[in-house]
């Protein structure tokens, strides 16, 4: 006798087959219209790492692999619910790759996962073979530059993220999992946000909202203030940013423009060149292209520092995804600041601003809970207040429960035991 | 524009929809006519704003809430409502347009001043096209961001005028002869009618909210539905989107938004 979990009957060759292919074995017995299928399934897999792109000074450091069950079976790790819920789907007419879709009955809105059930059956294509693909099929606003999904590959994240009503869609192959629906301030929070006190993490939250609009403006602003609102800057700046400039024989448009692209190139090196060589490319970058092209007057030292603030902010920004968006916006604020100046730039503003306004997320607003603003909410968005006081989930992701704790959890001392440890032991 | 949006937000909505009028283009109308005496005419056209706006909320209230070109097709015929639409539409052209043209002299005067007047109007006019197809849910959230910003914007406003502020540069007062506010008050009047139509309902309706909840909230959105909105979409986007369905929208109130809080 030998147990083995996971068998199942099937009845046609069309349902069998694909779990051959998963690597089950099929017993087919004479005179009978089933089959079994066993799972014997023991696919090569690699071990459990350091997530590598999103890694926590404090915090879990295991992240998800490209094996499914793996994934799942670290969420029921955290998840110890009957309530936990994972609902799988086959996707792809060749690949047949595994998705999940995991979230706590009760928490997630029924409209939501409505949603993203129609959108996940509406995919008709022959080959899953990354997250991006379930992403792109099933994201809002297909031509915004905004990402209206998460992707982590954290599973404390994606466990954060279910607690708060969202849903986790985890996919076979890649480590990368999706949390949706997901607002425009879910991009800015780190699961270390949690994992350190509320006054360093508000913060750093702070930071990283100036680190983005330093990131998407700062070149911009460089280009409209020298180009045309001069008169913007004190005296002595404007005599220094001008004797800097005196020797450059480019407009500060296509210096800004040779600046970023240089260091787009570079960027992209970096990523694509072997890890040994890798260090090369910043010699490279530092050395001989910021400080050659200054020396060779080429480009003014200030813009060199426009650049590197700018890049440096654009890392400052915990999800990729986001910080990619502003690469490409950063370009168009430089064209229009180029040509239009500060107006230019406001005016491009507000049609972002208006483009996220009407963006939604599997049905919630990109912008909530700032715009509409539930100000409850609040607390977990520019900074974020103790813990003990966040005693509702964000209503953005329209949740049926909002309650997760007890009311008025500040720690205080016990009754009477301030008084005794204040009087004179002696 | 079939969208949602709280009362906050339409209240929200209707203080932008002054503010730049009253910031830009009316400190110049009406300082040529009444100089020092401009806070009196702002006065007087404000109380007269206030006068028509009780007069519409009295009429929306006697016709229980009905638009009033529904009730005018009612009461006398379809081609009188028809005519008086296109009177309002008329109305609402020549304000926005004028309002456009004031905003663009100002870019023009102080920002801009070497950009061809044809591309300021073309970025400006692009730019309300866009805000309006995101439609009103869109426009009243961030609008709802713009009025946070004020919370930076307005203390840092008026530090950087303290020491241009002179009380004294009011005085003397009533030099002026009532026929020149009078004068002043109308251009003021004209310009901003819409807006402080629109506030001043929003007010009046919010008298019955107090009292009778359920009635003052139905006259209020029945209010801001059918006469901020329609004036607000006109002002804003015929010049530019120009859509048949806004003209019929304006007459049949087909396209009438919901106004249901979230």
């Amino acid at each position: 006798m030998l147990p083995i979990g996971g068998v199942k009957e099937y009845k046609t060759l069309e349902s069998l087959l694909p779990m051959l292919f998963e690597g089950h074995t099929l017993i087919l017995i004479d005179g009978l219209q089933i089959a079994l299928s066993a799972d014997t399934s023991g696919w090569e897999k690699r071990s459990i790492n350091e997530p590598t792109s999103q890694g926590v000074i404090r915090g879990p450091k295991e992240g998800f692999t490209e094996s499914l069950r793996t994934g799942t079976s670290m969420l029921r790790r955290r998840l110890k619910t009957t309530d936990l819920r994972i609902e799988e789907y086959k996707i792809g007419q060749r690949t047949q790759t595994g998705i999940a879709l995991v979230y706590i009955d009760g928490l997630a809105s029924d409209q939501v996962l409505m949603e993203i059930r129609r959108r996940l059956d509406g995919i008709n294509t022959d080959s899953i073979l990354e997250s991006n693909y379930i992403e792109e099929f099933i994201q809002d606003g297909g031509l915004t530059p905004f990402p209206t999904i998460q992707n982590t590959e954290r599973p404390d994240a994606i466990a954060g993220g279910i607690l708060e009503g969202q849903v986790g869609i985890l996919i076979d192959g890649t480590p990368f999992a999706l949390l949706a629906p997901s607002t425009f301030f879910n991009f800015f929070q780190s699961s270390e946000d949690y994992y350190q006190r509320y006054d360093i993490t508000s913060f750093l939250r702070l930071i990283r909202y100036s680190a983005f609009f330093v990131s998407m403006l700062l070149p911009a602003l460089y280009i409209a203030v020298t180009t045309f609102h001069q008169e913007m800057l004190p005296t002595t700046l404007l005599i220094s940013l001008a004797a800097q400039r005196e020797g450059v024989p480019l407009p500060a448009l296509a210096e800004a423009l040779l600046m970023e692209l240089t260091f787009d190139v570079l960027r992209e090196a970096g990523v694509r060149m072997p890890r040994a060589i890798g260090p090369a490319i910043s010699i490279v970058g530092a050395l001989v292209l910021g400080q050659a092209a200054v020396q060779a007057g080429l480009v003014s030292a200030a813009m060199v520092i426009v650049v590197s603030f700018t890049a440096i902010s654009n890392f400052v920004i915990p999800s990729i995804a986001i910080a990619n968006s502003i690469r490409l916006i950063r370009f168009i604020m430089m064209l229009i600041a180029g040509t239009l100046g500060l107006f230019g730039i406001m005016s491009f503003l507000m049609m972002l601003l208006i483009h996220m306004a009407g963006l939604r997320s599997f049905g919630v607003p990109y912008l909530s809970p700032v715009a509409p603003m539930t100000p409850h909410y609040l607390k977990d968005i520019f900074i974020r207040v103790p813990l003990w006081n966040m005693t509702t989930r964000p209503k953005t992701n329209l949740g049926k429960e909002t309650r997760r704790q007890a009311p008025h959890q500040m720690p205080k001392p016990a009754e009477g035991n301030q008084q005794q440890q204040g009087e004179d032991p002696s | 524009l079939n969208a949602k949006i709280g009362t906050t937000q339409a209240a929200m909505l209707i203080v932008n929809t002054i503010l730049p009028t009253a910031t830009v283009v009316l400190p110049v109308i009406i300082g040529n006519y009444a100089e020092q005496d401009a806070p009196l005419a702002v006065i007087l056209s404000t109380l007269i704003g206030i006068g028509i706006a009780m007069l519409a909320g009295t009429v929306v209230r006697y016709t229980n809430g009905k638009p009033f070109l529904d009730w005018i097709r009612e009461n006398s015929s379809p081609v009188v409502a028809t005519i008086l639409g296109l009177l309002l539409l008329q109305f609402y052209l020549d304000t926005s347009s004028t309002i456009l043209r004031e905003f663009i002299n100002f870019i023009k005067d102080n920002v801009l001043e070497n950009t061809p007047i044809p591309v300021i109007v073309a970025l400006i006019l692009f730019i309300t096209i866009y805000m309006v197809r995101q439609g009103i849910e869109a426009i009243a959230r961030v609008n709802s961001l713009v009025i946070l910003l004020y919370i930076v914007y307005i203390p840092l406003y008026l530090f950087g005028l303290s020491g241009q502020m002179n009380i004294h540069r009011l005085f003397p007062i009533f030099d002026h002869s009532l026929s020149e506010l009078t004068l002043a008050q109308p251009d003021a009047y004209h310009l901003d009618v819409r807006s402080e139509h629109s506030a001043v309902s929003h007010t009046v309706s919010e008298i019955p909210a107090k009292s009778a909840p359920d009635r003052g909230r139905r006259l209020n959105r029945r209010i801001l539905s059918d006469d901020v909105l329609p004036d607000h979409r006109l002002a804003c986007v015929w010049p530019a989107v120009h859509q048949p369905q806004l003209l019929s929208g304006l007459l049949s109130r087909r396209h009438r938004p919901n106004w249901k809080s979230h």
